[in-house]
């Protein structure tokens, strides 16, 4: 299948001319081309493939391969494993937890051995949820990257002053996290809260621990949402590529705004898409895939290395992480199945 | 007033007296790296889990390069890394690694087996370490000259002249 920018025209007529995807809803585009914010949803056919390239012999291999989930904001179907290598499924216990995974304990995997998972995702900007059954005060806890010290704190006092409504601070520690954070490109950031403040540089996982550590400190429960972001729906492609590494990996938060209402907010995209700005805060482009909640992660059965981030396939050799890019690589392939525009 | 007097000069000796002890049962705070400040040193342990001081290895042009295993472009360093000992060699030269994910030699001694490389590298997964050095991502060089003075950071993927170029930088007495 050739590869072609999917044009305003495209988008727009998709349906009529049959080019495989349609459009439902109001004209989502205008003149000056498709308008990211009034994408409702995207319905894609993913293939994630994790290859290796070499691994170390006679040791064992544990493999934990995340299942994205399905829940209000995202609808995986028609989700299949390829592999020669023996997995596990999740544990019925284990499946009614927030993140789900593919185990494998092998030995002496060759050359060019894949793992693929291929499942269909619709993915539907939503904004702000309702979530009766999720108890807030589990999301009171930061991870080891998101503390607060003395320079984070006094940043909050000074920016939220007296006000009280979670909405409202949380709104203003947005604009200012947004505001005084440059993001940085081509990097593996740590996503630690303290440092972020300080160099006032990141990525998604360094705005993200900031404003989470923020929040926290003033008592307000953030969920941490880990996956991968694909091209714009302006700039994807009708099929396209990209690799899953930490560069490619994408964190964002909903922040408990009271009652049974969670917000979803993405301050590093704000960050990168000024025009995106306002809409960033309530609102997520639906190019995205959730594959886990929250950070440090215990997977199941444990892992032996500390996870920070659990977006892709984690692999440990007697234990250890093996190497990204040396031992093994993993790739995500996208073909756009519909796109719908706001109502 | 004389009490009042008695009583503020008490205070204050309390404090001093306080301050002292506290910078010596603490050490002496570790400076963060900044450009043209001498290298902040650790005593850290390498793949053998053997200690050593940082310090003692800085007495040549050096490089420290942090690192972890899920970062691609750090990978790639590494063989750069290799190349740049080869061509302007191990007497003129250190490179100092400090793999971030690690806590001790095992994950070290991992890694470097599998990237095959014989520099020495260490277990830098330390709030001290991290700190100091400020690294809140990977991949970050440092280049000391031979009086252990940071003259240049660099905090991204970097091509093999422009490693040279820095080399070339800290190499001149």
């Amino acid at each position: 299948m050739s590869e072609f920018n999917l044009s305003r025209r495209e988008f727009l007529m998709g349906s009529l001319a049959g080019a495989g995807f349609l459009l439902a809803g109001e004209r989502v585009s205008s003149d000056a081309g498709l308008n990211d914010a009034q994408v409702k949803s995207i319905t894609l056919k993913i293939t994630y493939t994790t290859e290796f390239l070499r691994c170390p012999k006679d040791e064992e291999i544990d493999i934990w391969l995340p299942i994205p989930p399905s829940d209000m904001e995202q609808e995986i179907t028609d989700l299949k494993i390829e592999t020669k290598l023996p997995y596990r499924k999740p544990s019925k216990e284990y499946d009614q937890k927030q993140n789900k995974v593919f185990y494998i304990k092998t030995k002496n995997i060759n050359k060019g051995e894949k793992l693929t998972l291929r499942y269909t995702i619709k993915r539907t900007n939503i904004g702000t949820v309702e979530l009766k059954d999720e108890d807030p005060q589990q999301h009171l806890t930061p991870s080891e990257w998101e503390k607060w010290d003395n320079g984070i704190t006094q940043y909050v006092d000074t920016t939220v002053g007296k006000v009280t409504e979670p909405a409202v601070i949380a709104r203003k520690l947005y604009d200012g996290i947004v505001e005084r954070t440059t993001y940085m490109h081509k990097i593996c950031t740590r996503g630690v809260s303290t440092l972020a403040f300080e160099e006032k540089s990141g990525r998604s996982d360094d705005f993200h621990a900031l404003y989470r550590s923020m929040l926290m400190y003033k008592g307000i429960p953030v969920k941490w949402q880990q996956g991968t972001i694909l091209p714009y729906p302006s700039e994807m492609k009708k099929s396209g590529r990209i690799e899953a590494d930490c560069i490619n990996a994408h964190s964002w938060l909903m922040f408990h705004a009271g009652g049974n209402r969670w917000v979803p907010v993405d301050l590093s995209e704000a960050k990168r898409r000024p025009d995106l700005k306002e809409f960033y805060f309530g609102n997520l482009v639906p190019n995205r895939i959730r594959m886990s909640t929250g950070r440090g992660l215990t997977l199941e059965p444990p892992q032996k290395e500390i996870l920070n981030t659990f977006a892709y396939t984690n692999v440990e050799a007697d234990g250890i992480p093996l190497i990204y890019g040396h031992n093994y690589k993993n790739f995500i392939q996208y073909e756009i199945v519909k796109m719908e525009g706001q109502n | 007033m004389n009490g009042v007097l008695a009583i503020a000069l008490r205070t204050l000796l309390t404090l001093l007296l306080t301050s002292f002890l506290t910078t010596l049962t603490s050490g002496k705070a570790v400076a963060s790296v900044k450009e043209g400040e001498p290298a902040p040193t650790f005593v850290m342990v390498d793949e053998n889990n053997k200690e050593v001081d940082l310090k003692t290895l800085i007495d040549k042009p050096t490089i420290i390069y942090f690192t972890h295993n899920a970062c691609h472009y750090c990978t790639q360093i590494i063989a750069l890394l290799k190349r740049a000992e080869t061509k302007f060699g191990s007497k003129n030269l250190r490179i100092i690694g400090i793999n971030i994910m690690a806590k001790d030699g095992k994950l070290v001694k991992a890694y470097k087996k599998e990237l095959g490389f014989v520099f020495p590298m260490f277990a830098g997964n330390r709030q001290d370490v991290l700190k100091a050095y400020k690294i809140n991502y990977v991949p970050v060089l440092v280049f000391i000259d031979a009086q252990g003075v940071v003259k240049s950071i660099v905090g991204h993927y970097i091509h093999e002249k422009e490693l040279h170029d820095h080399i070339t930088d800290i190499s001149i007495k």
